[in-house]
C-alpha cells in the first residue's frame, strides 16, 4: 500500500470513527486534492466543477463575512447526509456525515476537536506526500 | 368577521360564508343589518388568505426562542427586504452579508437539490439559511447550530406556497421598503 493510500486510510478511519463516512479536501484555489466521496465521484465532471466551485465560494465569502473566525459550514439535507465544511489550514476539508449518527451530539465542536488534533498532522503528511508523488 | 352597516352604523357579525371572493381574491360581503334590516352589499379592503401580520408574527414567534439572536428576509432580486436584527448592525452590513449567504445557499441547493438549509459557524455565531417561496430566504442568526425544534416548525409554517409575504413584509415595495 502506497503512503499515500495509507494516509488517506487513516483520515479516513478516524472520521469513521466519529460517525463521518467521506471526505474530500481541496486547495485554496478550490481544485479537489483529494476525494473519498463515493457520491461526489460518481457525479458528472460538470458536477464536480460545481462542487469544486461551492467550495471556492464558502472560502471567499468566509475570508470576507467570518474574517478568521470562520469555523464551518454544513450543508444540512434531507437524506440526512450532511455535508461539513470547514478550513484546515489554508486547505478546505469537506466531509459526510453517516446517516446513523446521533444528530444530538455538537458535530461542530467534534470537528473542529479532531481538525486540531488528530486530521491536521495527517493531512499535513497527505499533502506532503502528494507533492513528492 | 365584525362589519358596520353602511346605513345606520350599528355593529354586525359575519359568518364566513357571508364573505365572497372575486378572481383577485378580494372580499365583498353581503348581510342585512339586524339593527335597521338595511342590505348592504360592499367590498371590504381585505386580500383573501391574508392575514395582515401572519408572516411578521411567525418571525416575532421565532425570535422569542432564547438561542435565536435575530432574523433577516432577502429577496433574491430585491436584496434585503426586512430584519429583526440587534440595532447596532447597519443595513448596509446585513445586505452585504446576505448576498454572500444566499450566493452559497443557492450553490449548494444546486448542488445538492435535496439541501434543505445551510449553516455558517462564525465564532460563537451561526447563520442558518432557508429557501421560502417566491425567492425570499430567511437567514437566522443563533448561539447553536441546531435550532429547537418549535422553531424549525415554524420555518415549515413559513414555507407556504399558498401565502405571498411579500405582500405582509413589503407591501409598497420598491416604494416603502420596511426595514426594521
Amino acid at each position: 500500500m502506497s503512503e499515500i493510500n495509507k494516509i488517506k486510510d487513516d483520515i479516513k478511519t478516524i472520521l469513521a470513527q466519529n460517525g463521518f463516512n467521506q471526505f474530500i479536501l481541496v486547495d485554496p484555489n478550490g481544485c479537489i486534492i483529494q476525494q473519498e466521496i463515493k457520491r461526489i465521484k460518481s457525479l458528472s465532471a460538470v458536477k464536480t466543477m460545481a462542487f469544486a466551485k461551492l467550495l471556492k465560494t464558502i472560502k471567499q465569502s468566509a475570508s470576507v463575512i467570518g474574517k478568521n473566525k470562520f469555523k464551518i459550514f454544513t450543508i444540512s439535507r434531507k437524506n440526512g447526509q450532511n455535508i461539513f465544511i470547514f478550513p484546515v489550514g489554508k486547505f478546505y476539508l469537506g466531509v459526510v456525515k453517516s446517516t446513523d449518527i446521533n444528530t444530538t451530539l455538537n458535530l461542530e465542536d467534534q470537528l473542529n476537536s479532531l481538525v486540531n488534533t488528530q486530521l491536521n498532522n495527517l493531512i499535513i503528511h497527505l499533502l506532503k506526500a502528494l507533492k513528492q508523488r | 368577521m365584525i362589519v358596520f352597516c353602511e346605513d345606520c352604523g350599528s355593529k354586525n357579525q359575519l359568518n364566513p360564508d357571508q364573505i365572497s371572493f372575486n378572481q383577485m381574491g378580494y372580499n365583498f360581503v353581503s348581510f342585512t343589518c339586524l339593527t335597521c334590516q338595511y342590505k348592504n352589499v360592499f367590498k371590504i379592503d381585505i386580500h383573501q388568505n391574508s392575514n395582515p401580520n401572519r408572516f411578521k408574527n411567525v418571525l416575532k414567534e421565532i425570535l422569542s426562542a432564547s438561542s435565536i439572536i435575530g432574523i433577516f428576509i432577502f429577496h433574491e432580486n430585491k436584496g434585503l427586504i426586512y430584519h429583526l436584527m440587534p440595532k447596532v448592525l447597519k443595513e448596509s452590513d446585513l445586505l452585504f452579508l446576505s448576498k454572500h449567504l444566499v450566493n452559497a445557499h443557492q450553490e449548494s441547493v444546486q448542488l445538492f437539490p435535496d439541501s434543505d438549509k445551510t449553516i455558517w459557524g462564525i465564532g460563537d455565531t451561526h447563520l442558518t439559511v432557508k429557501s421560502l417561496v417566491n425567492s425570499l430566504f430567511i437567514i437566522l442568526a443563533s448561539k447553536t447550530p441546531a435550532l429547537p425544534d418549535h422553531v424549525n416548525s415554524q420555518l415549515d409554517l413559513l414555507d407556504d406556497h399558498s401565502y405571498n409575504p411579500l405582500a405582509d413584509l413589503a407591501p409598497g415595495f420598491p416604494s416603502g421598503v420596511p426595514l426594521g
